[in-house]
């Protein structure tokens, strides 16, 4: 299929809808009406992006800048790859390199950034907040490739999108197990909140000294014994266990931690004999899952990389010609 | 100076349990006479009509930033801010820059606060040098030049040794401590209270845990010298059940809350709201319950703004980033008024006893009442007028304040400190 023809059917199939945002900072952003819509143009993008030819011109003349002032391979190679087929002009600028370095602050450097009259800006930031403040500050469409220990929507996106390949669309009921490091986790800030709207349930499990307060209120189960946890899974979804965490008594040692909580074959066989096994990256082999699980068909992590492309060409598309539409929050600032 | 005659006010003075309509004549910047019908030809008069007239308002526990953060506020523009909210009367933490950990540093405050204050201006020393917790500062000397207390706030002494010595050398020279109370590591990157809504923003949490077991171990330790300690800016339900306790074995304590802990809870913080971070930090409404009671059990005797104000700059920012502190002075009655008197949680005369003879008495000021011979501290105000908020108004240089555009209760009207008329219609003079 020619570029064209690409574009005509993915344009067809979107029939002028737009996301009831316009920037994507949480989950509680997206309706789920919204959500779906993604999935299903995201389905329709994985023959171009298979493809020879993955190149077509639905953001043309469009600049997208990728800001991340924290560390990233699979988020921002995937919003810089698929930005660039959909052919934006794609610039990365990292903490590092950037002035807050010499002293800008975030707010200066948003009012600078949107200068440049970029119609999308991906940022990922070590502060919680960071995301939606930079939102307010900017007519660009703004993207959470992470905030702190708070969101980070498109990877729930792509997480859900990977379930449903392997599960079916009604995921209602579906037990959903998330062990590791909840606490100090944004993937898990995001993931609840779309498994809410999907309607899984949602069993975390790891020591009490990784698990926030208050989950009860959210109606979250903590089941400290992951034999417990389990039990009838559909879903096994691992966190990456930081290794600085030992040296803060999060736990004593990481060999302890992997002993009481690793995935691996010997585990799963508690769970369904159907569940799947997910990580969102970076895995850290022997300590979060066991190899005997990675090198088996349980594991859909490679999926989840994949799925990330397709959504975030998605939602690039979607929220990217909004520029002219979006209003920058009035500052209130004392006169003297 | 011209004798100030008040006429018809409904005059509510705690301290000599006065709630009454009479008039108040002030003479040589002393209250002259209460009672009804006064009369004096020579006098100004301020009719107080419809209004309330209460001794002005004490606050034990506010932030100058002068001298070191001139940009933040100074005693001048503090001043201006407290006289706009009826406050006569506050007491300056020594957290300043350089600490107020020394002579000179109080002598700076205090005859700065002589030239430039319209307010009554008290200070408090530290009580370690450089509010660091590991030796103590020259107490006698802060004393002698005029500090009222010492307080390490913004941090508490955890090392229990320095802290108990620190009794023992305050009560051999009748030193009052406040206590910020708080556990260091249990507060350690703290940007909230540790909660729901901690959970919702994924910031890191301050457990209730942190103050509550500061707590504990500082009563253990007035147990053991007997001397007294005043809590300030108590936040949560352990500390409030722990200090109520302590009292009624007779242990010489006392605590105050700030408006902004029984008026709101963490919710506040939604949206990653800087100008609601405070520490310690807004608690869920649990915590604000157990507030509400320990108010109106006395337990806490005592409402204090601990006034702090920012730079704009400094608050708009990532969450973690932006300091701890809210202004406090021109919302205190307001919040005072539409939270615990229109909630029935305090009468009205109860409540501004925590907020004039009651402080005044835990630090020997020697203000907060309208009796014969006090000095003419004043503050009238209206009960039932309703205004809103708007933080870029205030006379405070900070503007860091939750309470922006809403609608509260209780308006200043005029103020009048040692017999001078500071606050004249809303406005300063």
């Amino acid at each position: 299929m020619d570029a064209q023809t690409f574009e005509k059917k993915l344009t067809q199939k979107r029939k002028g809808q737009c996301l009831s945002c316009t920037d994507l900072i949480s989950i509680e952003d997206l309706s789920k009406k919204d959500i779906e819509m993604i999935f299903d143009l995201a389905s329709s993008t994985e023959e171009l992006l298979k493809g020879n030819m993955k190149k077509i011109g639905l953001l043309k003349g469009k600049t997208q800048i990728n800001f991340f002032l924290e560390n990233s391979t699979r988020t921002r190679s995937s919003f810089e790859l698929a930005g660039k087929n959909l052919g934006a002009d794609t610039i990365n600028i990292s903490g590092d390199s950037s002035s807050m370095k010499k002293g800008e602050t975030l707010l200066d450097t948003a009012i600078t950034i949107d200068q440049m009259q970029p119609d999308i800006i991906v940022i990922r930031s070590a502060d919680s907040g960071a995301s939606r403040f930079f939102a307010k500050n900017v007519k660009a469409a703004v993207i959470n490739a992470g905030d702190g220990w708070n969101e980070h929507p498109t990877q729930a996106l792509l997480d859900l999108y990977t379930i449903t390949k392997f599960k079916g669309k009604n995921l209602k009921g579906k037990k959903l197990v998330i062990v590791g490091d909840v606490l100090h986790s944004r993937v898990f800030g995001s993931l609840w909140r779309i498994a809410r709207m999907f309607e899984l349930s949602v069993t975390v499990c790891a020591p009490y000294t990784l698990i926030p307060s208050n989950l009860e209120d959210l109606n979250i189960k903590h089941e400290p014994d992951i034999e417990k946890a389990l039990k009838d899974a559909d879903i096994v979804y691992t966190l990456r266990l930081q290794t600085e965490r030992a040296a803060a008594s999060y736990v004593p040692t990481l060999r302890e931690y992997s002993k009481t909580y690793i995935i691996n074959a010997k585990r799963m066989l508690l769970a369904k004999p159907d569940a799947i096994v997910m990580h969102p990256g970076p895995v850290i082999r022997e300590l979060d899952v066991h190899t005997n699980i990675l090198e088996s068909d349980k594991s859909v992590i490679p999926h989840q990389v994949f799925s990330g492309y397709c959504v975030r060409f998605v939602v690039l598309w979607l929220l990217g010609e909004n520029r002219k539409n979006k209003t920058v929050e009035k500052r209130l600032y004392k006169q003297f | 100076m011209q004798n100030l005659l008040i006429k018809h006010g409904r005059v509510i003075d705690p301290s000599a349990n006065v709630d009454g309509i009479f008039d108040i004549l002030v003479e040589n910047g002393k209250i002259k006479k209460i009672g009804k019908n006064l009369e004096d030809k020579n006098a100004e008069i301020i009719d107080a009509k419809n209004k309330i007239v209460a001794p002005g308002f004490i606050d034990m526990h506010v932030h100058l930033r002068e001298p070191g953060r001139e940009d933040k506020e100074t005693i001048h523009t503090a001043s201006r801010s407290a006289a706009k909210g009826g406050i006569t009367t506050i007491v300056g933490m020594p957290n300043t820059t350089p600490v107020a950990d020394n002579q000179t540093v109080i002598e700076y405050i205090l005859s700065k606060a002589k030239k430039e204050s319209l307010v009554n201006i008290f200070a408090c020393g530290s009580v370690t040098k450089g509010e660091k917790g590991e030796e103590l500062a020259e107490i006698w000397e802060l004393k002698k030049t005029g500090a009222v207390a010492v307080s390490d706030d913004g941090f508490d002494i955890q090392n229990l040794d320095l802290y108990r010595k620190a009794l023992q050398y305050c009560k051999t020279h009748k030193m009052p401590i406040i206590s910020h109370t708080e556990d260091a590591n249990l507060a350690k990157d703290g940007q909230l209270h540790e909660g729901k809504i901690s959970t919702l923003l994924g910031l890191q949490g301050i457990p209730a845990c942190a103050e509550d077991a500061a707590t504990a171990r500082i009563l253990a330790l007035v147990e053991d010298v007997n001397h007294p300690v005043h809590f300030t800016h108590v936040s949560s339900k352990g500390s409030v059940d722990l200090i109520k306790l302590a009292k009624s074995k007779k242990l010489p304590v006392s605590a105050d809350v700030t408006p902004n802990h029984f008026s709101l809870t963490d919710e506040a913080v939604l949206g990653y709201n800087t100008s609601a971070k405070v520490n310690p930090p807004l608690r869920s409404e649990d915590h604000r319950k157990a507030l509400l009671k320990g108010l109106k059990n006395g337990t806490i005797s005592v409402i204090a703004t601990d006034h702090a104000p920012h730079l704009w700059t400094e608050k708009q920012r990532e969450f973690s980033q932006a300091p701890f502190g809210i202004v406090g002075f021109e919302t205190m009655l307001s919040l005072i008024i539409t939270n615990l008197v229109n909630k029935k949680v305090l009468s009205l005369k109860e409540a501004l006893r925590k907020i004039t003879i009651n402080p005044s008495n835990i630090l020997g000021l020697n203000k907060g009442t309208l009796k014969k011979g006090a000095d003419a501290d004043i503050c009238i105000f209206d009960e039932k007028a309703k205004w809103t908020v708007d933080s870029t108004q205030f006379e405070s240089k900070g503007q860091n304040s939750p309470y922006h555009g809403m609608k509260l209760f209780g308006v200043v009207t005029d103020v009048i400190v040692n017999g001078k008329i500071t606050v004249r219609h809303r406005q300063i003079i």
